[in-house]
């Protein structure tokens, strides 16, 4: 994968690509930009994967693999806020399964689907919100916290659970992961809400300069007089409630809640923002970008699953895709080394 | 002259003991603060042993099994392999960065030291371990160093990668050492005593002495605190902050080895799950022994007492037949609680000591 | 008297544990006046803007804005209230745009799509960049900006939010000569349109120039309030130490000996264009030319720290190809950099530990272990020949006053042996005693033939302290002044104007 991903590299690697007037469209527009270099790899493995793999180029295939960026596609937008603030949300995926195991528990013990699915949503933002005030105001450093919150909300949802899966079967449940509004997915309809949101929040809101201005220089957000403890704990919020939403899509997919799903998924989550351009250092989203990146590791994941390759293997590509975005970034940027230092 | 730092509003900063100054500087040349100050001084360099005090007393109380020779005995050993890592996680964080990944090294490292014994006895095992652990560090170390990837992110994403690897190498069935094997010297690295003190226990001290040692009498080991103190005034003094890293990881990937050989040699058997969570069991251990996640600030003294500490809470935890789910959540707690008085303690300090101060002059206006 | 008055200050005092940082301090600022605050380091300066921007609060004492009670908690209500505070380090954001930061946290925007309105922002920030006579595209990323151009945006913020008292603290200290000419146009015309401006600045010849009065603040005690018309530098800087000061600038001839530093043809980095010096034992040798001209670029290429296109340097006569600041520094470089708190100290380690830094090879012993009795010779002597004033080896960098920091790093530069020193601002941040310190310190350090290559945008400073003086221009040597020809109108004429001397053309 990496050797794809370098040819991308403008050579000289200097500057980004100047985008003339910048407004709210202008931003929208460097976003957009900042995701392009993602465009030829990503057509690469497609049609790497069209050659080798038996059915690939399905219409069904295709569908699967587009729910699936759907479905990982909401919460990286939330996350792509969280980067651009300079920060990460390390329990995204102990936040899927303790709010999926809440909301099959709350089903199975007889209460309707939406009355669960809010129950799950409040879990959710308590989690995310809990993390927000462990951050803010008590200054824990974002990674640990959030380290430390993904293994507590781990241990709960185990702990609810009682380490058993909660099965249930439950049809509008079943519509969230399986229903087709006008024919379309309900997965890719809620995604692309939700990319429309996050285009117009990132980009066009005050609240989105807010995070772009805080991830750019923290210090001077504060005396500039923005309420930084507020927006931070926002992010970390809407993180917890998109979350919450994929945990109810996944448990709406298997049909069960267990305090082992969503295992890894932080991961996913912050490889497909990483690797659609957002810069680790803060300042710079890439809502399209996360979007591209969404696609690209579901199309990889898809591939390798076609191809029989073992889940292991799906994992360690992930994790080997994301350094190796990270380490072209760096590089490209030619960032010195101490730089990178100063920022956590 | 006293007022400098003042109006720059650092005011806040703690001025406390690091690993570099253990020497008081309560005499400095401001003038002397007075309360919270001693008593922020006093909590970093013993708070942690006077917590494990504490918790060993409830243990002996609640317990009476808990002082019986063999606990203790299961107790430190057990405490081993946590303890070689974190004592290189301290390493680390003084030096403002951490490893993510020691999990998943552990899982590989155990999975391929097996491997290492199946095919040519004690000898190679301990080399492949050795070996297996070294070679993750310089990964590691290469990716954050050469490549510039961060090192959270960088090591967040090894730490998968090395699970991935020890998952497919044992994807058929874990790596076992056989019971027929159990005379064998491999299996007695973790089951010996001397003078009825655990090897692994033993082993763990030997590393902490070494780190010390490093860290304080041997120039790369000075040059690791400042660069985690400043990068920039290290690299114009002349530091290497390639080298530093490398030294740092490389560390790391050691001490996985170490540890590693106390810890396969009593389990005997390893997969791609091995400690799953071990990171954060690690870095809770070092943050809890007073480490700062700024960079610059740490105790070796410290973190040894957080390690017994984790050690004498899970045996606890066990003992009381408490499910893994809520050991976890404790544990986590635990840390959140630790970096929260730290935190608190960064932000709101200046505020509590003046407080403290003030209470004083008024209790003593002579 | 109370209409006469938009800020008034009565008895503020500010206590942190152990130390009163501003001690009943009252002065009145006037409405549509230039009030200068000065004050050595340490006066209670830095804390008594950060009362009145609403970052930190005061113990004791009050504040009144137009006769009504003035207590900000929080930046905002400074805002709110009509104070604006240009703070010495950036408030910038470099990831967005110079309206998107003109307008940070007072976004104007639509009320319920809650999008912003960048025409607005737009159009408000070309009115006052106009004001300001001054072209910047609001559209321009912070981060591509000059740095004065950022200095301006700064400028532009406190404008928007329409403050009727505009604080700015030491807005010159990162701009050249004739951006400073600009700046204090910019308070000059701010004072015609009935604006009152606190200016806090190191710089008296800047306060001389456009304040009406000064107040001098002396350990964060209020020392007087005094009329500029009525008074004299040397008066001003009488109160300001408590007592009288000689010349600040008092150097010494030096033999000058061997060539120590040849510098021929080099291009290094982004701004190093062509640059060919050399630096002779027992002399100094001053760099000079507006922010970002290559005067730092130079010094770091010299110390390794810079990759080096073209071009070659020689040290004692050897050649010197320096791939990083170890080389250098094996090779006996010194070097100071010019920012001490970022790139100079070690805040966590003891001063002997900062000290040592450069030579811990020669401090090694049993076992190649660090003895600590070497390391203790090595402060010892420094201690003694920098004269540094600590309580103990032992002392925290960061406990020490600039000054004394200063000389610590000073010591660290000089520690490896060499006979080059290079110095970046050796004098920034420092109060007026330690300054003459440093420069006496200097003047031994060359009469013991070291040869010293200096960077200072403290003009003073560079006329006073150099033997010689290279101007650069974008990257290139515009000026060689020696002598007679080494005045102050002939920097800043080389610097800004494209006049040349002593080069060819």
């Amino acid at each position: 994968m990496s050797t794809v991903l370098t040819t991308t590299e403008p050579d000289g690697g200097g500057a980004p690509p100047r985008v003339p007037p910048t407004s709210g469209l202008g931003q929208t527009l460097r976003g957009t930009v900042a995701a392009l270099p993602l465009l030829p790899p990503l057509v690469l493995v497609v049609v790497g994967f069209a050659l080798f793999a038996p059915n690939f180029l399905t219409g069904t295939n295709l569908e699967n693999i587009v729910v699936a960026a759907s479905i990982i596609v909401v919460p990286g937008l939330a996350m792509t806020l969280c980067i651009t603030m300079g920060e990460f949300d390390l329990s995204v995926g102990a936040t899927v399964a303790l709010t999926g195991a809440v909301t099959c528990t709350v089903i199975r013990d007889g209460s309707n689907a939406p009355t669960a699915l809010a129950a799950g949503v409040l879990v959710g933002l308590a989690v995310g919100v809990a993390n927000g005030l462990v951050v803010t105001k008590l200054g824990v450093t974002p990674f640990i916290a959030t380290l430390a919150s993904m293994v507590i909300v781990r241990g709960l949802a185990r702990a609810y659970t009682d380490s058993r899966d909660v099965i249930v079967n439950d049809s509008t449940l079943k519509y969230l992961a399986a229903g087709r509004p006008l024919g379309i997915p309900f997965p890719v309809v809620l995604a692309v809400v939700a990319i429309a949101v996050a285009l117009y929040l990132t980009y066009r809101t005050r609240f989105g300069r807010w995070v772009a201005a805080i991830g750019s220089n923290r210090d001077a957000a504060a005396l500039s007089g923005l309420p930084v403890d507020r927006v931070r704990i926002t992010v970390y919020a809407l993180i917890g409630l998109t979350g919450a939403i994929w945990g109810a899509t996944i448990s709406a997919q298997l049909q069960k809640g267990s305090g082992n799903l969503g295992l890894g998924f932080e991961l996913d989550a912050i490889t497909i923002v990483v690797i659609g351009g957002t810069s680790l250092l803060g300042g710079r989203a890439s809502v399209f970008g996360t979007v591209l990146g969404a696609l690209l590791i579901e199309v990889i994941r898809n591939g390798l699953n076609l191809l029989n390759v073992a889940p292991a293997y799906q994992r360690i590509s992930i994790g080997l895709l994301l350094v190796a975005a990270l380490a072209i970034q760096a590089i490209r940027r030619k960032v010195p080394l101490e730089a990178l230092d100063d920022k956590h | 002259m006293t007022s400098t730092e003042l109006d720059d509003g650092k005011q806040g900063q703690r001025v406390t003991s690091t690993v570099t100054t253990t020497e008081a500087v309560a005499d400095g040349g401001r003038p002397r603060r007075t309360g919270g100050r001693d008593l922020g001084h006093l909590w970093d360099s013993w708070g942690m042993t006077a917590c494990l005090a504490v918790l060993v007393a409830f243990a002996a109380a609640t317990d009476p099994e808990f002082l019986q020779l063999a606990n203790i005995q299961s107790v430190l050993t057990e405490s081993a392999y946590l303890g070689i890592v974190a004592a290189a996680m301290t390493v680390a964080i003084v030096n403002g960065t951490f490893d993510l990944s020691v999990g998943g090294q552990l899982a590989l490292v155990s999975v391929v030291s097996l491997m290492g014994y199946e095919a040519g006895g004690t000898g190679l095992a301990v080399a492949a371990a050795l070996g297996c652990g070294l070679a993750c560090g310089l990964v590691n170390g290469t990716l954050v160093t050469l490549l510039r990837v961060p090192p959270f992110v960088a090591t967040l994403g090894m730490l998968f990668v090395f699970r991935g690897v020890a998952y497919i190498l044992t994807e058929d069935s874990p790596a076992v050492l056989p019971y027929t094997e159990i005379d064998s010297g491999f299996a007695q690295l973790g089951s010996m005593r001397i003078a009825e003190v655990p090897l692994p226990f033993l082993l763990m001290v030997g590393f902490f002495a070494a780190t010390y040692v490093f860290l304080r009498r041997t120039t790369a080991g000075r040059r690791v605190v400042a660069y985690g103190s400043s990068p920039e005034a290290a690299r114009f003094s002349g530091v290497s902050a390639t080298r530093v890293r490398f030294l740092v990881f490389g560390l790391l990937g050691l001490a996985v080895g170490i540890a590693v050989l106390t810890y396969i040699t009593r389990i005997w058997t390893a997969d791609g799950a091995t400690q799953d969570g071990f990171e954060l069991r690690v870095i809770t251990a070092a943050v809890l022994g007073g480490a700062s996640l700024q960079g610059g600030k740490g105790s070796l003294v410290g973190t040894f007492s957080a390690v017994l500490l984790v050690a004498v809470l899970n045996d606890l935890m066990v003992g009381q037949g408490v499910s893994a789910g809520v050991q976890q959540m404790v544990l986590g707690g635990v840390l959140i609680l630790a970096l929260g008085i730290d935190g608190v303690r960064t932000k709101y300090g200046h505020r509590f000591r003046a407080v403290l101060s003030r209470r004083r002059e008024v209790a003593a206006p002579s | 008297m109370a209409a006469d008055v938009v800020l008034g200050i009565d008895d503020l005092t500010v206590e942190f544990p152990g130390v009163k940082a501003l001690d009943g301090v009252s002065f009145a600022v006037r409405p549509g006046e230039v009030h200068a605050l000065v004050g050595e380091n340490g006066a209670g300066k830095s804390t008594l803007l950060k009362v009145l921007g609403g970052v930190i609060s005061a113990t004791r004492g009050s504040v009144s804005l137009e006769g009504r009670p003035y207590r900000p908690s929080r930046p905002r209500d400074a805002q709110e209230a009509g104070i604006a505070v240009i703070y010495q380090e950036f408030t910038l954001f470099p990831d967005l745009t110079v309206a998107e930061n003109v307008f940070t946290g007072r976004e104007p925007h639509h009320r319920v799509t809650r999008a912003l309105d960048y025409a607005t922002m737009r159009a408000e920030c070309r009115r006052i960049f106009g004001q300001l006579d001054v072209d910047i595209d609001p559209d321009a990323r912070v981060g591509d900006l000059s740095i004065s151009e950022q200095q301006l945006v700064e400028i532009a913020k406190a404008l928007s939010v329409d403050g009727r008292v505009i604080i700015m603290d030491e807005p010159t200290a990162a701009l050249a000569s004739s951006e400073v000419a600009r700046l204090l146009d910019v308070v000059r015309r701010l004072r015609a349109e009935g604006r009152s401006v606190i200016y806090v600045s190191h710089h008296l010849e800047e306060v001389f120039e456009v304040a009406d009065r000064a107040t001098v603040l002396r350990d964060g005690r209020f020392v007087a309030t005094l009329d500029i018309a009525a008074t004299t530098e040397d008066e001003l800087v009488r109160r300001m130490v408590g007592r009288d000061v000689e010349s600040v600038f008092h150097r010494e001839d030096a033999e000058r000996g061997a060539v120590v530093l040849q510098v021929q043809n080099l291009r290094a980095g982004r701004v190093l264009k062509d640059v060919t010096i050399d630096v002779r034992a027992g002399e100094v040798v001053g760099i000079g030319g507006v922010a970002g001209a290559g005067q730092i670029e130079l010094t770091q290429a010299v110390f390794g720290a810079l990759r080096v296109h073209a071009g070659s340097m020689t040290l004692d006569g050897r050649a010197f190809t320096p791939g990083s600041p170890a080389d250098a520094i094996r090779a006996g470089v010194g070097f100071l950099h010019e920012d001490r708190k970022s790139a100079g100290n070690f805040p966590h380690l003891s001063v002997e530990h900062n000290l040592t830094m450069t030579v811990l090879d020669r401090v090694r012993g049993l076992g190649r272990l660090i003895s600590t009795r070497r390391q203790r010779e090595v402060w010892t002597t420094y201690r003694e020949r920098m004269r540094i004033k600590a309580s103990s080896h032992a002392q925290l960098i960061s406990n020490l006053s600039g000054g004394n920091q200063q000389k610590v790093l000073l010591g660290r530069a000089l520690a490896p042996g060499g006979h080059l020193l290079v110095l970046n601002e050796p004098t920034r941040g420092v109060d007026i005693g330690a300054k003459a310190e440093i420069h006496q310190l200097v003047n031994e350090l060359t009469s013991q033939g070291v040869g010293v290559l200096m960077v200072s945008s403290d003009l003073p400073e560079l006329l006073g302290m150099s033997d010689r003086i290279v101007v650069l221009s974008q990257g290139r040597v515009v000026g060689r002044l020696s002598g007679e020809d080494a005045t102050e109108e002939n920097v800043i004429a080389c610097a800004t104007t494209g006049r040349r001397i002593g080069v060819a053309a």
